[in-house]
């Protein structure tokens, strides 16, 4: 449980003269699901974006189950486990819903057995069967000939999540996975990811702003404010600590 | 599509037939060579075609086209090597240079890889046009032989002197590179160059290697471009870089505009595009001067009214159908 799966050590980013984020050491351990949190401009998608690697740092070094990926591409560190949610809805338009879970299912696949026969047209196949799978995972099977577009938003981020999964990560990395949800559909994500730490023993790492969902949520919450950890705690804790409240609570009845 | 397999495998069949009969139905050798334009045509559409699976236009097509057309016509004039080797190298030049400029150009995106491709193009037409030791500059290459003939058994041996032949010769070429792009677009490498186009920043959150896949699209389909090229050589048996040849700029713009007038959904869109706008053009030589307004203006009309292209007008007429008044008396 307290293994490292993620250590950032000294992480800073500067884009022109904006200093996004500085000297940053985070740790996420195995088995966690982590809080990242702070005000808007705070350096937190920053952070995503330099671990799943759609950015390099300018100083500093990111481990992964000990291993130095600072300098590894963005698809490298997707086959090293390391899959993410867009803040935004994004999938492949082209797709039905079950092909963008399958090309997912197919990229991992294809590296363990790259021969196997395969024809987008045909059914057959192990990876329809295991892209079935992962869509009554969470339970959009009954949408699986549907283009993504057109479904609603709730079922858009689960779509979403589903294809991260497909990629059977080790990390997940969750960017705002619960705006603009419904109370009942945050619930339903929520219980999704805990089931994915307790069952699929998936770490989770979650930016997110529906501060309440984010308590029951979270195992861990670290407070960045401009690009500089304020605190690292427990939830219970985080939401009393004081230089918090200041930077990005306002004031605690707000939240709880 | 998808639904329909069995249909297309007919379709695909009957086409192939009709193609092997034209020429006995077609006697006249301008015709036929005119058919073998167009097969070589229908070559560089297709993989011009396959390029815009990974979500990019290339205006530079022409460009490949052209390496391979001076790699094999050189390699068989000045080294003697069989046109059936020089072939094959001429591909594999067109392949090597699209790897090597695919690994740049292909980082940048949309209008700006398009605009890249375009200047390469013009660039390597106009290094070959002034290597007047290479290309003979304003003069020209000539005498560039046709393929040897083969000994074939049961059918004897083939000339490739008359435009019959070497149609044939074509045909079967252009059958085997459309089955190996129409393989390669349904396998599941394929499936990864749609998901790219689609997006490339979930492709390669999925762990897709964008940017290799993207050069190998690029150097597949300049392998084909290149052999297209090399076809091309042998059968004009001349070849010249002045802009208003087969290699210069406004030919970018016909490949461009054959695959859009033909559709892009499926392969029958390269081969109807190209026939099109062929016969048109063919027919429409009696106007001299307002040939090429004519074309035009038949674009603009496809591309206003049939968005799919000549592949779509069989859903676009049933949609008109549909809404004419009479279908409510």
């Amino acid at each position: 449980m307290h293994e490292k799966l993620v250590e950032i050590r000294s992480l800073q980013k500067v884009f022109g003269g904006l200093v996004a984020v500085n000297a940053l050491d985070l740790n996420i351990y195995n088995g966690e699901i982590m809080g990242l949190i702070g005000p808007n401009g705070s350096g937190k998608t920053t952070v995503l974006n330099m671990i799943d690697g759609s950015l390099f740092p300018s100083k500093g070094k990111i481990f992964f189950e000990n291993n130095d990926i600072t300098a590894l591409a963005h698809y490298e560190r997707a086959r090293k486990g390391i899959a993410r949610i867009f803040q935004h809805n994004v999938f492949f338009n082209s797709f039905t819903v079950l092909e963008n879970i399958a090309v997912s299912v197919l990229q991992q696949s294809g590296r363990r057995r790259s021969t196997e026969a395969y024809s987008q047209h045909s059914s057959r196949g192990s990876i329809y069967k295991e892209a079935l799978n992962v869509l009554s995972f969470v339970s959009l099977d009954k949408n699986s000939g549907e283009f993504a577009y057109n479904l609603p938003h709730g079922k858009q981020r689960l779509l979403s999540l589903a294809i991260a999964l497909a990629t059977r990560p080790r990390l997940l990395i969750l960017d705002e996975p619960l705006t603009g949800m419904n109370a009942e559909e945050v619930r339903t994500m929520v219980n999704m990811i805990k089931l994915l730490r307790d069952k699929n023993r998936i770490t989770c790492l979650v930016v997110e702003h529906n501060l309440k969902a984010v308590i029951g949520l979270c195992d861990r919450i670290a407070v960045l404010n401009f690009g500089e950890k304020l605190a690292e705690d427990k939830p219970t804790e985080i939401f009393r600590n004081q230089g918090v409240i200041n930077a990005y609570l306002g004031s605690k009845k707000n939240v709880i | 599509m998808s639904k329909k397999p069995a249909l297309n495998t007919t379709f695909a069949i009957v086409i192939v037939v009709i193609s092997i009969l034209l020429p006995t139905i077609i006697t006249s050798q301008y015709w036929i060579s005119v058919l073998v334009t167009v097969a070589i045509n229908i070559l560089l559409v297709a993989s011009l075609r396959s390029i815009g699976i990974v979500g990019h236009l290339s205006l530079g097509h022409i460009g490949f086209a052209l390496i391979g057309a001076y790699c094999s016509a050189l390699l068989v004039m000045k080294y003697g090597v069989p046109f059936w080797v020089a072939i094959v190298f001429a591909g594999l030049l067109s392949t090597l240079i699209a790897f090597a400029i695919g690994y740049p150009f292909l980082k940048v995106k949309g209008i700006y890889f398009a605009v890249l491709t375009l200047l390469t193009a013009e660039t390597l037409r106009l290094t070959l046009y002034y290597l007047k030791s290479i290309s003979g500059g304003s003069m020209g290459l000539v005498g560039i032989p046709r393929p040897k003939h083969i000994a074939v058994p049961l059918i004897g041996i083939i000339k490739f002197n008359s435009p019959a032949n070497y149609y044939y010769l074509v045909l079967i070429i252009l059958i085997l590179s459309l089955l190996v792009l129409y393989l390669l677009e349904k396998s599941s490498l394929g499936f990864k160059w749609k998901a790219i186009s689609d997006s490339s920043e979930l492709a390669q959150s999925i762990g897709i290697n964008v940017l290799w896949l993207k050069v190998l699209n690029f150097a597949i389909a300049s392998f084909f471009a290149g052999i297209a090229g090399a076809l091309f050589a042998h059968f004009q048996q001349a070849l010249i870089a002045i802009p208003s040849s087969k290699f210069g700029p406004m030919m970018s713009i016909y490949l461009v505009l054959y695959m859009i007038v033909g559709g892009t959904s499926n392969f029958t869109g390269p081969i109807l595009g190209v026939l099109a706008l062929t016969i048109i053009s063919e027919f429409c030589r009696p106007f001299k001067l307002y040939q090429p307004m004519i074309i035009g203006g038949i674009a603009l009309f496809i591309v206003l009214f049939i968005p799919q292209g000549l592949v779509g007008l069989p859903n676009r007429l049933l949609f008109w159908f549909k809404r004419l008044p009479l279908r409510k008396i």
